[in-house]
């Protein structure tokens, strides 16, 4: 039972450290964030919208969207003024 | 390319910055989804005010169209709340350009004679024709399409049902079905919603309980307050059912009246076409009926207490294929993609329109008790609604680029160089046409390599499809039109 106990340890460990712990006023970024940008919940077979959101017009260029069923999203970072400029 | 509009799904707070989950409206079935990353400077995080100033530099904002009480922002009461829908599609032409250059000796149906007769049935049979023109493969459809290119030509009646003559008068309209479809209105009017809800049906009597109405007129909104039973709010979902338009009540001529050379074609193709029709469209919700106060005295007037009132619903067919399904065991039902033109609501005791929810202007003005103001018309298309032919066209000029390629198939140089400047174009355009020309791409590329390419090449059937799309490229036809300047 021991021996068992320190594998998952072993295993846990390294995680532990990259989780990402959300730091204070997070909580009110992100509630102000989803007030602002009402989320939108589609069915698991991105079919349907089932509760209706904001819908978003995008203002900036060469956005990179793949097929929503695909296992890995397509990434893009705003390269603008930062949150923190 | 901006001006794309997208679901938000997603809002995470990241160790290197807010991360925001978007979601596209389907394009030929299919939803994009993409990560955009607002990431923190030197790995601090921003104030929220800064945070807002920054994601707001890449969207602009508005509620969706079906965003009902529990959708809307927080802090905004659902009585306040705007009553028009929110999305605004954009425009489409409803108006195709008639044909100029006919040979007078054969009929040919025009954007007239689709109004005068202005029967959904033909509405939509011929719009599913024109979207889908295998169907004229079927012997009965062809028969039921040149007859309603010569609804009064008793000869043209007879020689369709003498197999000596038929052959010519088929290979005939089937080399024209094309530009005689392609000249046709797209819209179809007078769609009923909600003109009966509950009930039941006996026989071909429809026994109703309860229906839309209009509550206690608001002086201060100048409106009156749509009432949707169990609701405030009437809303309008993405699918349409045909078959309950207002033909019901007998004031549209029926097809042995208004073509009657058709109309027994018409029953005769009904087992090769969809049994049943549908359109897909934006979803809308509206809370209420502006109208001015002197037309809302005189309705509150006349209508005794008895406000019962439903919508006529007026749709743009897009150019996209319908998608098929099976009904039964013989039967389909094909959905067409539509754009709203125009709601309005109809009083349920004198059927006359009291007024309009929303009108994108496409449609001739008709008399109506109160307009709203005009919706602000975007910049340009907005929406899958709206980029409908456009994507078509991506599609089909990837696969005659494709294809010619492929087999070595002709077409002329103009052809050839506008093909290849709008396919360099959208692949380097917005992202909805990057991602529409790379899929058609690989469909085609796919479809291509499934066949083989020398089976592919050698298909007498491909070969016709090509032609038949080849025919529709800049100069001869509108795809890869070059850009006006």
């Amino acid at each position: 039972m021991m021996k068992f106990a320190a594998v998952l340890l072993v295993v846990i460990s390294p995680a532990a450290g990259t989780i990402w712990a959300q730091p204070e006023g997070g909580r009110a970024l992100e509630d102000a964030l989803t007030a602002k940008y009402t989320l939108t919940s589609i069915t698991a077979d991105w079919k349907d919208v089932v509760k209706a959101g904001v819908v978003v017009t995008l203002k900036k260029s060469n956005l990179a969207a793949g097929d929503a069923a695909g296992v890995i999203p397509s990434s893009n970072t705003y390269r603008g003024r930062s949150p923190r400029a | 390319m901006s001006g794309e509009k997208l679901w938000v799904t997603g809002i995470d707070l990241k160790s290197k910055g807010i991360v925001f989950t978007l979601v596209s409206d389907p394009f030929d079935d299919v939803r994009y989804r993409a990560l955009l990353t607002f990431p923190f400077a030197r790995g601090k995080m921003p104030t929220i005010d800064e945070a807002l100033a920054t994601v707001s530099e890449v969207f602009d904002t508005e509620e969706s169209g079906n965003a009902g009480p529990a959708a809307a922002p927080a802090g905004a009461q659902p009585s306040e709340a705007r009553p028009a829908p929110i999305e605004l599609p954009a425009p489409v032409s409803s108006e195709p350009q008639e044909i100029t250059d006919w040979d007078p000796a054969h009929g040919r149906l025009t954007s007239a004679d689709f109004r005068r007769m202005n029967l959904p049935s033909v509405d939509f049979d011929v719009n599913f024709m024109r979207l889908h023109p295998e169907a004229l493969d079927q012997k009965p459809v062809m028969q039921y399409f040149i007859a309603l290119n010569n609804c009064n030509d008793r000869n043209i009646e007879r020689a369709i049902y003498n197999e000596l003559d038929y052959p010519a008068l088929a290979a005939f309209y089937r080399a024209k079905a094309a530009q005689i479809l392609d000249a046709l209105p797209r819209t179809v009017r007078d769609v009923a919603l909600y003109r009966f809800i509950g009930g039941q049906q006996s026989g071909s009597v429809r026994l109703w309980t309860q229906s839309l109405s209009l509550g206690e007129y608001n002086t201060q909104r100048k409106a009156f307050p749509l009432h949707y039973p169990g609701k405030d709010n009437v809303e309008i979902g993405n699918q349409l059912e045909i078959g309950n338009q207002l033909s019901a009540d007998n004031t549209r001529p029926n097809l042995s009246r208004a073509c009657p050379v058709a109309a027994r074609a018409q029953a005769a193709a009904s087992r090769d076409l969809p049994a049943q029709y549908l359109l897909s469209i934006q979803p809308a919700a509206y809370r209420e009926l502006p109208m001015d106060e002197d037309a809302a005295r005189k309705y509150i007037d006349s209508s005794r207490g008895q406000r019962n009132v439903f919508l006529a619903v007026d749709v743009t067919i897009l150019d996209s294929p319908p998608a098929i399904e099976p009904l039964g065991n013989i039967t389909t039902k094909a959905t067409f993609r539509a754009q709203t033109s125009r709601i309005r609501v109809i009083d349920g005791n004198t059927l006359k329109a009291l007024g309009t929810l929303f009108d994108d202007h496409t449609l001739p003005a008709e008399t109506q008790a109160a307009q709203p103001p005009p919706p602000p018309t975007p910049a340009k298309p907005v929406n899958q609604w709206a980029f409908g032919d456009h994507m078509y066209e991506i599609r089909q000029a990837v696969y005659i680029s494709l294809a010619a390629d492929a087999c070595g198939w002709p077409m002329t140089a103009d052809q050839a160089g506008n093909l290849r400047q709008f396919l360099n174009r959208v692949s380097n355009g917005s992202f909805n046409e990057k991602y529409q020309y790379n899929l058609a791409h690989a469909r085609v590329k796919n479809a291509i390599n499934a066949k083989g390419r020398s089976n592919f090449c050698a298909d007498p059937m491909e070969r016709r499809d090509f032609d038949k799309a080849a025919g529709t490229v800049a100069p001869l036809g509108p795809i890869a039109a070059p850009l006006s300047k």
